[in-house]
């Protein structure tokens, strides 16, 4: 077996796995419930796909001059792709696309009702709690290890408070 | 070879099929940005494909500026989200759009675009 004809079976399983992965991108963005499962069923293509349709289209090519085009193109994605995403999570977060009833951990919303509690108190002229949110987060989680939070939902900002 | 890539495009195509009825049916502007960013997405697959199709390395360049311009779309699109009712969210029947106005809405604030020149009787501010 030549070299040629192992780097056509490569760049092909690539090809093919890239092709796969936009194909359950679609069937995920058409049928998941809600906009935080459609947004993690985007990414897949967006930096998976995309980064095996560059490793096949490199060995398919196997030309040194596009190398480097080809890594940037995989950089730029990676660095723009998080962008969007952390965009599109906190606009669907703050304008109440994301369905609470689907969510195993919300920390986000947690954290900001014991900030809104905390500013309340400030306001009444109470000392205010500075555990209640440690306390809060903790209290829903049965398995005491600390999960990952939920596909891209946004960081609690100061404005972020209210929805 | 050409098995693969004949594959690999017919794949892309049903993929890129079953986006664009998300971008038709998406209840928000946020799936429809979304499923936009993934109908880009594989776009690149389907140039990359070509490139690898029809050895034209010279199109290399257009991944780059793909990439670092698809996301510009989703993120504008974010920023000027809102929010918006249940009834803001659906899409108006024929009647309604020809009365120019949705219905449920008390003192009709909110105009159909498109259809001002039949616009509810009396009800104009």
């Amino acid at each position: 077996m030549s070299v040629a004809a192992v780097a056509d079976v490569v760049s092909a399983v690539c090809f093919l796995g890239a092709s796969l992965l936009a194909l359950v991108a679609g069937i995920g963005v058409t049928r998941f419930p809600d906009l935080l499962a459609r947004m993690h069923a985007a990414t897949k293509p967006q930096v998976l796909g995309l980064a095996l349709m560059i490793v096949g289209l490199a060995v398919h090519l196997r030309d040194p001059r596009v190398l480097g085009a080809l890594a940037l193109v995989l950089v730029f994605q990676m660095l723009t792709a998080p962008v969007s995403a952390h965009m599109v999570g906190r606009a669907g977060y703050r304008t109440g696309k994301v369905r609470s009833d689907l969510l195993v951990v919300d920390e986000l919303t947690l954290d900001s009702e014991a900030a809104q509690r905390r500013a309340r108190r400030i306001a009444a002229g109470e000392p205010p709690d500075t555990v209640e949110m440690s306390v809060v987060r903790e209290a829903p989680e049965p398995h005491g290890e600390e999960p990952e939070p939920e596909g891209d939902s946004p960081e609690a900002g100061p404005e972020g408070l209210g929805r | 070879m050409t098995v693969v890539f004949v594959t690999c495009a017919v794949i892309l195509t049903v993929a890129v099929a079953l986006v664009l009825r998300r971008v038709e049916i998406g209840p928000s502007i946020l799936d429809r940005v979304v499923a936009l960013d993934v109908v880009v997405s594989t776009f690149l697959a389907g140039v990359g494909l070509f490139v690898a199709w029809a050895g034209r390395t010279d199109l290399v360049p257009v991944l780059i500026a793909l990439s670092l311009v698809g996301f510009i779309g989703a993120v504008s699109v974010a920023r000027f989200a809102a929010a918006e009712s249940e009834d803001e969210r659906r899409i108006i029947s024929a009647d309604e759009g020809r009365r120019g106005r949705r219905r449920g809405r008390g003192g009709g604030r909110r105009r159909v675009e498109g259809d001002a020149g039949e616009a509810g009787e009396g009800e104009r501010p």
